[in-house]
């Protein structure tokens, strides 16, 4: 946990005004998941402009020496541990640019600068989430994402802002979700 | 691409068809070794032929039994509850009379795997750089060759074993040294100060003998060390074999260099046809002025015996070499263990240790790494005001070899 309230998942490592992808080493994976909403905030600058997003995707690629394990299938306990923990097995999140806040402000469009890579990548705090989707300007954006299956992005999406909220809420906020998608 | 490949293609197919010829004809010399290995029972007689070859100077290279047959056959047995292997490799970066700066670096990679527990394994790197005059040069003030640089790197690999075994001396579990490649070494004339590094090497031997022979003595688990040879063309059984079909007057250098009636077969076909797969062959002794002189020099403990283990799958055998100290090859029990860790980790990998494979993989310097090590030299160079320029040659070539690239658009 960080002292910004949010869990470090990564850094940047390429980045563009629509999104980025950052990378973290495969032990770190227990926490982000699809639809997940994750923040970013610029390093040399002010700290004024946070950068929020979905996950769109993550993937983790193979090497020559886990296929080769894998066609051994005799799988050691003690190699699974020594290729998840010790090799630098590099997992990949990708990352779709809902909006940003600036000075507390949340503003539902592309930001104006990428983040730079090695900025911190961390997953949003329910306070965060809940603040940034009083909002539903977010799910534009999602409905306008290339190259991303939309529909499943967006119910995970949905239902993790629904899930910030105290119990009470969450129908409410669902409801309204609903309209507003009905309307586009 | 300048390599025309229409006109090399012709040629790879004569190549392939002169690879099938040549296992069609090896297989029939194949068979005769393997009635004359099956038959070869009478140890006398083989130590007979053997001494005979020493006595005439013949310059006989290949095996000697070292106990029991040498067509024993043996199958596997269980490996020990637990074990913990230790795995080094070596990797380097040559020195580059192009280069902006004269260096070379050697990395050592290592893998402690804790068999029989699910305990994390532990990756060991250890890189050095060399950039001093008595580093880099031989004793003529030229900059020493690739093989110079070899030597020192297996040398340190053999430090680096012994220094991990050294820390785990108290484990109350057997502890194996996996070595890749050959125990066997003889550092040639392109190496500077090549007696002090066989010396070195054979220190490390010691060492390693020396922490065996006291976990012996507190009873807490021998050190058995192994080179690992898998990729290998050796013919000891094979000359040996040749040995034992010459009449006493033809035991002479000028017969033995050939290989008679097994021109071209080689071990490892040989035992293609006789291990199944985790079967090894009877532990043997090679002949060679080398290993005499480990025993001699160093001491009956060291000298070098081998034993060739089919590490493959049904269908797919894979014949591996893998030498041992004496003090590891005298022990029936020792070499059952080897035997069997071994296996235990090829099943890993399928068909290659998967420690050794680790090793190899912390070891090995990429062409990425070696690119940022090159960066990182020149620039402390630059902050300490010396000249960075590759070779006028070095330039030439990287831009031949370099991506073609636009030529800078000008501003409008």
């Amino acid at each position: 946990m960080t002292a910004a309230g949010t869990y470090d998942i990564g850094r940047v490592l390429r980045a563009s005004t629509e999104g980025f992808t950052c990378g973290l080493r495969s032990q770190e994976l227990q926490y982000p998941a699809y639809g997940a909403f994750v923040q970013t905030m610029h390093l040399n600058g002010d700290g004024s402009l946070v950068v929020i997003g979905v996950i769109t995707a993550i993937r983790i690629d193979d090497d020559p020496l886990v296929r080769q394990l894998i066609m051994a299938n005799t799988m050691n306990e003690a190699a699974l541990r020594d290729q998840r923990e010790n090799r630098l097995v590099p997992v990949e999140i990708d990352v779709l640019s809902i909006g940003y806040m600036h000075n507390g402000h949340s503003i539902y469009n592309l930001p104006p600068r990428p983040p730079m890579s090695l900025d911190p990548v961390g997953l949003c705090n329910a306070d965060t989430i809940e603040y940034f989707t009083e909002g539903l300007d977010f799910i534009r954006l999602i409905l306008k994402a290339r190259n991303v299956s939309t529909e499943d992005l967006l119910g995970a999406a949905i239902r993790g802002a629904a899930q910030s909220r105290a119990t009470q809420h969450q129908r409410a906020f669902l409801v309204a979700a609903g309209r507003r998608l009905a309307g586009c | 691409m300048s390599l025309e490949f229409e006109k090399l293609l012709p040629q790879i197919q004569t190549m392939g068809r002169f690879a099938a010829y040549r296992t069609s004809s090896v297989s029939e010399r194949n068979a005769l070794a393997r009635d004359l290995l099956a038959a070869a029972d009478d140890l006398q007689e083989i130590w007979r032929k053997i001494e005979l070859a020493r006595t005439n100077d013949a310059g006989y290279r290949g095996a000697a039994p070292l106990a029991g047959q040498i067509n024993e056959i043996h199958a596997p047995v269980a490996p020990p509850e637990q074990a913990t292997l230790i795995a080094v490799d070596g990797s380097q970066v040559y020195p580059d009379l192009h280069a902006s700066a004269l260096y070379y670096l050697t990395n050592i990679g290592g893998l402690v795997f804790h068999h029989g527990s699910d305990a994390l394994p532990e990756p060991i790197s250890d890189p050095q750089l060399y950039y001093s005059d008595r580093d880099i040069r031989d004793r003529e003030g030229q900059l020493i060759k690739h093989a110079a640089v070899n030597a020192r790197r297996t040398v340190q690999e053999s430090q680096v074993l012994a220094h991990l075994a050294w820390l785990r001396r108290a484990a109350p579990v057997p502890l194996l040294g996996l070595m890749d490649g050959p125990l066997l070494h003889l550092f040639g004339k392109d190496v500077p100060y090549a007696e002090k590094l066989e010396a070195d090497y054979r220190s490390a031997l010691v060492h390693l003998y020396d922490i065996h022979r006291q976990r012996v003595e507190q009873g807490i688990g021998p050190v058995h060390v192994v080179g690992y040879v898998d990729r290998h063309e050796s013919r000891f059984v094979v000359r040996l074999l040749h040995l034992l079909t010459l009449e006493d007057a033809q035991v002479k250098r000028s017969v033995l260099e050939a290989a008679g009636d097994f021109e071209g077969l080689d071990d490892k076909a040989l035992y293609q046809h006789l291990l199944l797969p985790g079967q090894r062959s009877a532990v043997m002794v090679q002949q060679s002025p080398q290993n005499k002189s480990y025993k001699q020099e160093t001491g009956v403990d060291f000298e070098i015996a081998f034993f060739y283990l089919n590490v493959g799958t049904p269908g797919q055998s894979n014949i591996v070499r893998l030498e041992l100290p004496m003090w590891v090859a005298r022990s029936t029990e020792a070499v059952a263990q080897v035997q069997a860790l071994v296996l235990d980790q090829c099943q890993i990998m399928g068909r290659y240790p998967y420690v050794l494979a680790r090793a190899d993989e912390l070891a090995v310097v990429s062409s990425l790494e070696k690119h940022h090590l090159e960066n990182l030299v020149n620039v402390e160079l630059l902050k300490n005001q010396q000249v960075v320029e590759k070779s006028p040659k070095q330039m030439g070539k990287d831009q031949a070899r370099g991506p073609r690239q636009r030529y800078p658009q000008p501003f409008r």
